[in-house]
C-alpha cells in the first residue's frame, strides 16, 4: 500500500534524506553558558566537527549517498576547515543558527541578526549562502517562518508535524517555503545525548542501546518505504559519530539500500522537486 | 477493548498553556489528526473492530469532519473533557462546566451523547462520580485499579456507573510522546524501543487472556501513528486475533454486557 501517491524522481517509492547537525559545543553553550569554561562539556560537543565529520564524509562517500549538513555559524567559523570538506564533497550545507540559539526566546529583528551573520560566513568560506534552516534547540516562535520567507529561504527542516514535505501556510497563504519535518523518533541526540553536568537529559536517563535505536530507525524506514513517504533521520555528529553508532548508522544504510527504489536526496533537492511538482 | 484517545495539539496545551506560541511543539499533537488517525482507522477496519474513540470537545470543534469520519466507522465516542483539562485540578463546578460543553460538543458534531467518560490522563476529583451521574453517564474508564469493571460507588453506595480500568503499560504515549519544552517526559527520558514496547503489550495480553480479564489498552494516534509504529498496532491485533476465544468490544458494549451479568448474579442469589 502506497499511502501517500506522491510521485518522487525515477519512479522511486520513498525519498531518504541524511541530515546531521553539526552543533560542535554550541548546543551545550547554548543550554549552559558556563559551559565555556566547561572544557570536559564543551569537548563533548567538539568531538562532532573534529572526529566525527571526516568519518561521516567518508561513509557517506562509501556508499555514494548526498547529505545535508546543518551548521551554526560559529561551527562554521571556528572549523573552516571541516565545514569546507563538506562542501567540497557536494554535500548541503544548511543554515542552524550562529550559536544554536532557542529562536523562540528572540524577536524578529534578533533572529534576524543571527541568520543574516551566519549567511555572511557562509558566503566567506563556501561562496554561497545557506537555501535551507533547520530551527536549532527545539522550538522557533510564530514569526519565524514568516521572517526565513521574507529573506528567501527555500526551505526550513524543523517542524514536526507530517512525514512528507509540505508547502507551509502563513496567514492562511500557501507559500513557496517549502517544510520537510523531521521527527523526534528519527533524532539520534535524544536518544544519546547525555552528561551529567550540566544534565541531559534533564532526568539523567540512561543511554538508550545502539540495538534499540536501530530498531526504531529500521522500524521507521520500512514504514516510510511502505507508505511512500520523506524519511529525514536527524543526526549529530557528536552522538551518532562514535566508533560503536557510526556501525549502527553503517548497517542502516546498507538496510535502506536493500531496497532498490529509495531517493537519497538533500534538503534542497527534496525541496526544488516538491515546489517543481505539488 | 482497543481504545483510542483524539489529544492532539490538547495533549500539549495542557501541558502547558504557553505551548500556543510554539508552532513547533503543537505539532507533535497535530501530527495525530492530520496523519495517524486516517492509519488507525484502516487498521481497525482491516481487523474488523469497533473501537471506542475517547475525544476532547474542543477536538470535535477543531477536527469536526475527523471526528464525524471516526463515528460514522462505527466506532464509539466517548467524553474526554472538553480541553483535556485536568480534572484533579478543577472544582466541582469548573468540572462540571468542562463535562456540559464536552458533552454539548460531541452531540453538535456527532448528534450523539457520550456514554462514556474517560477523564484526561485519568486525573479526577472525589467529586467527579457524582458529577457523572448527574451528568447521566454509564461507565467510566478512567482509574487504574482493577482488571475486570466493577460498579463505581458513591458515599458508600454502588451506583451503575460501570467502572472499566486501564493501566499505564498499555498506554503508548508515555512509550513515545517527546518534547524539550515544554518537556514531556518531564525528564526529557529517552523515546522507548518498539520491538520492547511490542513485547510488554503481547505478554500482558497472553496473561489477561489466560486469566479471563479485560485488556482495556489505550492509544493515540500521535503516538501510534507514525509509519514505523502502525505496523506494530497490526501486529499486536493479529497476535490477539489468533485466539478464537476473544471478544473485542466497545465500552458500551462491555459496560452493558457487566450491567446484565451483574444484575443475573444478583437475581440468582436472590431465588
Amino acid at each position: 500500500m502506497n499511502e501517500s501517491e506522491i510521485r518522487w524522481p525515477n519512479d522511486a517509492r520513498c525519498a531518504v534524506m541524511l541530515s546531521f547537525d553539526v552543533d560542535g559545543p554550541t548546543n551545550w553553550i547554548n543550554r549552559d553558558k558556563r559551559v565555556w569554561n566547561f572544557p570536559k562539556a564543551y569537548s563533548l560537543g567538539e568531538y562532532g566537527p573534529v572526529t566525527s565529520v571526516p568519518r561521516l564524509l567518508d561513509l557517506l562517500e562509501k556508499y555514494s549517498v548526498p547529505a545535508t549538513f546543518y551548521v551554526p555559524g560559529w561551527v562554521a567559523e571556528h572549523y573552516p576547515k571541516q565545514f569546507q570538506e563538506v562542501a567540497k564533497a557536494g554535500h548541503e550545507v544548511g543554515h542552524h543558527g550562529y550559536l544554536h540559539e532557542f529562536f523562540v526566546d528572540k524577536t524578529y529583528d534578533e533572529q534576524k541578526a543571527i541568520i543574516e551573520r551566519s549567511q555572511a560566513i557562509f558566503k566567506e568560506l563556501v561562496g554561497r549562502e545557506a537555501q535551507g534552516f533547520r530551527s536549532p534547540a527545539g522550538d522557533f516562535s510564530a514569526e519565524t517562518q514568516g521572517l526565513l520567507r521574507n529573506m528567501g529561504f527555500l526551505y526550513s527542516s524543523s517542524m514536526r508535524g507530517d512525514d512528507r514535505p509540505y508547502r507551509t501556510v502563513l496567514d492562511g497563504q500557501v507559500t513557496d517555503l517549502v517544510e520537510i519535518p523531521a521527527r523526534w523518533e528519527l533524532d539520534d541526540f535524544i536518544y544519546g545525548g547525555y552528561n551529567y553536568f550540566p544534565a541531559f537529559p534533564l532526568s539523567q536517563d540512561r543511554i538508550a542501546s545502539h540495538t534499540w535505536v536501530y530498531d526504531n530507525f529500521a522500524r521507521e524506514f520500512d514504514g516510510y518505504h511502505r507508505f511512500g513517504l520523506c524519511y529525514v533521520l536527524m543526526m549529530h555528529p557528536q552522538v551518532i559519530g562514535r566508533p560503536g553508532r557510526i556501525r549502527m548508522l553503517e548497517r542502516l544504510v546498507q538496510h535502506i539500500k536493500s531496497q532498490s527504489d529509495v531517493w537519497f536526496a538533500t534538503g534542497a533537492q527534496i525541496a526544488q522537486w516538491w515546489k517543481q511538482n505539488y | 477493548m482497543i481504545t483510542v484517545d483524539l489529544d492532539a495539539e490538547f495533549f500539549w496545551l495542557s501541558l502547558d498553556p504557553g505551548a500556543v506560541n510554539r508552532p513547533k511543539t503543537l505539532s507533535n499533537g497535530q501530527y495525530g489528526m492530520k496523519r495517524g488517525l486516517s492509519r488507525v482507522l484502516q487498521v481497525l477496519d482491516d481487523s474488523k473492530i469497533k473501537a471506542t474513540f475517547f475525544v476532547p470537545g474542543r477536538i470535535a470543534e477543531v477536527y469536526p469532519q475527523q471526528v464525524q469520519e471516526v463515528a460514522g466507522r462505527g466506532h464509539e465516542i466517548g467524553h474526554h473533557g472538553y480541553a483535556h483539562e485536568n480534572f484533579a485540578l478543577l472544582s466541582k463546578e469548573q468540572q462540571m462546566d468542562a463535562l456540559r460543553k464536552g458533552i454539548d460538543a460531541l452531540q453538535k458534531v456527532c448528534g450523539v451523547r457520550p456514554a462514556g467518560f474517560r477523564a484526561p490522563e485519568g486525573d479526577i476529583t472525589h467529586d467527579t462520580t457524582a458529577l457523572l451521574q448527574e451528568c447521566g453517564f454509564r461507565y467510566s474508564s478512567t482509574l487504574n485499579g482493577a482488571d475486570l469493571p466493577y460498579f463505581l460507588a458513591l458515599d458508600g453506595t454502588p451506583t451503575d456507573i460501570v467502572e472499566l480500568c486501564g493501566t499505564w503499560e498499555l498506554t503508548d504515549l508515555p512509550y513515545f510522546a517527546f518534547n524539550f519544552k515544554p518537556a514531556f517526559p518531564s525528564g526529557q527520558c529517552r523515546i522507548a524501543n518498539y520491538s520492547s514496547v511490542l513485547s510488554i503489550w503481547k505478554d500482558e495480553f497472553d496473561a489477561f487472556y489466560d486469566m479471563g480479564l479485560n485488556y482495556n489498552i489505550k492509544f493515540d494516534p500521535q503516538a501510534i501513528g507514525t509509519p514505523g509504529r502502525i505496523p506494530m498496532l497490526e501486529g499486536l491485533l493479529e497476535y490477539i486475533k489468533s485466539r478464537k476465544d476473544v471478544w473485542f468490544c466497545t465500552g458500551s458494549e462491555m459496560a452493558d454486557f457487566w450491567r446484565s451479568t451483574q444484575s443475573m448474579r444478583q437475581a440468582s442469589s436472590a431465588r
